[in-house]
């Protein structure tokens, strides 16, 4: 048995001035808040020197966390086998468009709409696919996607029966969350999502009400705000455990308006957990708009993003658990590079990545009606083996656990540049928001 | 010491 210890790569040590601090380690997991009494002795744990010495106490306790390794670990190879674990993965995830089509036009969306609701074709061949999946996986984690996927409620309704039954059948857990304009999220509609293990929900508002319905108006035109917020209100009194992700985009257009909306917001749900804020900029995702929309530099983008989350949190309400969970180990991986997962387009074709739906090196493959997928594997390595494998830079990263290099390979595609994400980037000021948000 | 997150296994991670 060792008695050599070494603080992990991978931990990251925040100090809030005399006030205690926050620690966290992205191959493990771990993350924990210490008092001010407790500072020295963190500090002596976790600095540079090596520990000669039985570990007892808090010292224990960081070592059972994964902050504090032997001498003899090779963490190196430990991310490695993670990053190749993925591979293995008794898991799958199904990101579903069960309509193309959309009820909004907002003004920096990037998709086309060329394709209504799912086929009938494909409906049957999800229900074969995930019928014989779920005989040799331990999950399923469905996300309903689009389009608007509340414009065919009755698709979720049908599919997502079938999906629990093919998961009960086999003794395996199902998972689902949804990304939804909000504008059909009735109490009623939600209810029955509930009821189908749907139980995160990601609604996007804009600004205060002028703001949001200049930039995510009805097609044809048409306010959408009042009608969501009022959706969005009568989940309150709903007892049950579900988590809405309000989303905020900002570019240079609403950036300034945003704090106003968290003041209301925080009005509105005061001391509701379930209901988390997740501020995003705004990119040029490709769409028809792209020339036009007014985004912020990365600089800016920085910027913005994390004062602006700073003053939801500091108003009260809480940070997005998603945040959090992109910090686990292989939690910032995008769905586009793992190999257990795939977009299913309304006709049944499949994607690794929901943004670039028009790009060839996209269309992986398609799915038949028997259950039958037909994939390129040429082009699923681009997506998938484009990471930590060809990034020296990223091998040595501490954040390397938790993205693999791999956060958004379309941008590694489209601009050559590593892919960091956002929270990588200001991880310093996340994890003071995280801690005070978990107060 | 407060802990926000416990440690999990890469099989955790990735199931």
């Amino acid at each position: 048995m060792t008695d050599r210890w070494t603080p992990s790569r991978y931990s990251t040590i925040v100090r809030w001035n005399g006030k205690g601090g926050m620690i966290y380690n992205s191959f493990s997991g771990a993350m924990a808040a210490f008092e001010p009494d407790e500072e020295a002795e963190v500090l002596r744990v976790l600095g540079k020197e090596a520990l000669h010495e039985e570990l007892s106490g808090m010292a224990s306790d960081l070592h059972d966390a994964g902050f504090l390794v032997s001498d003899e670990t090779d963490e190196l190879a430990q991310a490695q086998k993670l990053h190749a674990a993925l591979n293995e993965a008794k898991s799958k995830h199904l990101v579903i468009m069960p309509t193309e089509a959309c009820n909004f036009r907002c003004t920096y969306c990037y998709q086309s709409f060329p394709r209504g609701a799912m086929t009938r074709e494909t409906i049957d061949g999800l229900k074969a696919y995930v019928r014989q999946a779920a005989e040799s996986i331990e999950h399923l984690a469905v996300s309903w996607f689009g389009g608007e996927p509340m414009l065919v409620p009755d698709t979720i309704i049908e599919l997502s029966d079938c999906f629990l039954e093919s998961c009960s059948k086999n003794g395996i857990s199902y998972s689902a969350d949804m990304s939804t304009n909000g504008y059909f999220l009735t109490k009623e509609r939600f209810m029955e999502l509930l009821d189908r293990n749907v139980r995160r929900f990601m609604v996007t508002l804009d600004g205060t009400e002028s703001i949001h319905d200049r930039r995510r108006a009805l097609r044809g035109g048409g306010r959408t705000f009042e009608k969501i917020i009022g959706n969005l209100k009568a989940l309150r009194d709903v007892d049950a455990a579900f988590a809405i992700d309000i989303r905020i985009n900002f570019d240079e257009d609403n950036a300034d308006e945003v704090p106003d909306l968290l003041t209301k917001l925080f009005a509105w749900f005061e001391g509701d957990k379930r209901f988390q804020i997740l501020v995003r900029p705004v990119g040029r995702w490709g769409g028809r708009n792209d020339d036009r929309i007014p985004v912020c530099d990365r600089t800016a983008s920085d910027a913005h993003l994390w004062e602006l989350t700073g003053l939801g949190v500091e108003r009260g309400l809480p940070l997005s658990e998603t945040i959090i969970d992109s910090l686990m180990p292989s939690g910032a991986v995008c769905y586009a590079a793992k190999p257990n997962a795939f977009v299913i387009g309304a006709d049944g074709r499949l994607y690794k990545c929901s943004v670039a739906l028009d790009d060839p090196v996209n269309h992986v493959g398609q799915l038949h009606a028997d259950g039958s997928m037909v994939l390129d594997t040429d082009k699923m390595a681009r997506w998938t083996g484009s990471g930590e494998e060809r990034d020296p830079v990223c091998r040595t990263c501490y954040f390397r656990p938790a993205c693999q290099g791999n956060h958004c390979p379309l941008y590694r595609m489209r601009t050559g540049k590593r892919p960091c994400p956002h929270e990588k980037r200001k991880i310093k000021q996340v994890l003071e928001l995280i801690g005070k948000t978990k107060d | 010491m407060k802990w926000i997150r416990p440690a999990i296994t890469t099989a955790q991670a990735v199931n």
